[in-house]
């Protein structure tokens, strides 16, 4: 067994697993999914304009979204990446099941933390507050981001680097956590099996993460694993039924206001609060954060 | 950038419990792969014995017993290769300088094309695999060359040899078309 986990692997045959985990669960989980969903809301009543449009919008998103990252990528996040392994990092790992399996949690353990600061901070709920406010719940949802989405998962995943994991190794697990991320979302499968439910993130806890009801505001922040919300106190089971969305909804589904919304939310705020340092905490405090003195008139 | 210290300190002491455990969670996971790679690898002596060299191996270590002198291996720890060195090439498909980095990945040794300059002087970062030894001992050794051409690639046996005056003299033969590069080392 332990052979099996330190024999050295190809990076070929490493580089076409997570091509079929990746890439094809578009094709192969991710469309059918959606269409079954689409066959639902049919018969649920529920399949009206403003669902088509708000999938479309999804969908342009996720287009945004890409552009902005292969823009970082080619200008320096791509360069920074292999920099850091080349001058920064620990000894190189050979690449093995061990160095796989480790990178696969590692990144999944830093998920949990990117996540967990988007919702907390303020620059980042900015962004992410787009992925939230969507009234509906389905798998074209998973595709809805934010403008800066692709900026603070470096934070977390530099540090990896650092370690001595190969950064496209790093790359290619943060893409599988997003992959088994997007699968989450969906209405169509209830509670799975309590041991399954104990230690991974599953549609129904998901469905919680994406709730507008007070209870469910910032719970369940994991990727893969529910585990790590159950360790650090933010984990919160489906009780209530969810409804979607975020506490003071935007009512649209123009691509480029839900895109911008979040971050032109932001901008007034600071444009509403009186003195460079607080307008400055606004971005690093809690979304809803407010001067003391500001607090007390309101 | 006060402001941003303190709120982080802030955050910090309010969650040191957390910090704590995430440390550790990170330490386990990191430390894991680290630990397999240098510490339950087959060693050195196993990896750079090839097939054929078995039985000698045998005679020797028979041999050595007997005499009571125990030669002790060169491992990856140690090698002479691990640094930076510098090739030139003059071909069509490239004409410069290519500087490649020999590294230490658990028991094993590669080597990375770290740095392409041209003849023009342009120069670009890289972090391709050249190289990967299989075994080397005595100054010379044996490994798999990854080579590019014309868009294809290629792993082709190779041969290396450690001249006196630091010089890396690396051959192969592909297709019938046998050929050699030398290679300065130019830091450890």
């Amino acid at each position: 067994m332990i052979d099996f986990l330190i024999n050295d692997l190809k990076w070929e045959a490493v580089e076409y697993w997570f091509y079929i985990f990746n890439d094809l669960s578009l094709i192969y989980v991710i469309i059918p999914f959606f269409l079954l969903e689409l066959i639902r809301y049919g018969f649920l009543n529920r399949l009206n304009k403003d669902l088509i449009f708000d999938s479309i919008t999804n969908v342009i998103t996720q287009g945004a979204f890409v552009v902005i990252e292969y823009v970082l990528g080619i200008l320096f996040m791509t360069k920074l990446y292999f920099w850091v392994h080349a001058h920064m990092s620990l000894p190189h790992l050979p690449l093995n099941w061990i160095t796989i399996i480790c990178c696969v949690l590692l990144a999944d353990f830093a998920y949990y933390w990117d996540h967990r600061m988007m919702h907390r901070v303020g620059v980042g709920w900015a962004t992410h507050t787009v992925h939230h406010s969507s009234p509906h719940f389905n798998m074209s949802v998973a595709y809805r981001f934010g403008p800066l989405d692709s900026i603070f998962p470096i934070i977390f995943s530099l540090p990896i680097v650092m370690l001595g994991f190969d950064p496209i190794l790093v790359l290619l697990s943060e893409l599988f956590v997003q992959s088994f991320q997007a699968i989450l979302h969906t209405e169509i499968i209830g509670k799975l099996p309590k041991p399954i439910e104990f230690i991974f993130n599953t549609p129904s806890h998901h469905r919680v993460h994406h709730g507008a009801n007070r209870q469910y505001w910032d719970k369940n922040y994991g990727g893969m694993f529910i585990i790590w919300d159950r360790l650090f106190g933010t984990f919160e089971p489906e009780v209530e039924e969810v409804i979607y969305g975020l506490d003071k909804p935007i009512h649209s589904t123009n691509p480029i206001k839900v895109f911008f919304h979040g971050i032109g939310r932001l901008c007034n705020s600071m444009k509403d609060t009186k003195g460079w340092k607080n307008k400055l905490l606004l971005l690093l405090k809690p979304p809803g954060w407010k001067p003391d003195s500001q607090r007390v008139k309101s | 950038m006060f402001v941003v210290c303190s709120i982080l300190n802030a955050i910090i002491m309010k969650h040191t419990k957390q910090a704590l455990i995430s440390l550790l969670i990170i330490t386990v996971l990191a430390g894991v792969p680290h630990v397999f790679a240098n510490y339950l690898q087959p060693n050195d002596e196993t990896q750079t014995v090839l097939p054929e060299e078995n039985e000698r191996s045998e005679e020797v270590a028979l041999t050595e017993e007997k005499s009571g002198a125990i030669e002790t291996q060169p491992t990856s720890t140690n090698s002479p290769l691990i640094g930076t060195w510098k090739a030139s090439y003059e071909s069509e498909e490239f004409t410069g300088d290519i500087l490649y980095q020999f590294r230490k990945e658990g028991s094993a040794v590669k080597a990375y094309s770290v740095k392409l300059t041209d003849e023009n002087g342009d120069s670009m970062e890289d972090n391709t695999l050249a190289i990967a030894i299989s075994s080397f001992e005595n100054q010379k050794g044996k490994g798999t060359y990854y080579l590019e051409y014309e868009g294809e690639k290629y792993e082709i046996a190779c041969e290396l040899k450690l001249s006196s005056s630091g010089k890396l003299i690396i051959s192969y033969e592909y297709y019938g078309y046998i050929d050699t590069e030398t290679w300065q080392k130019i830091t450890q």
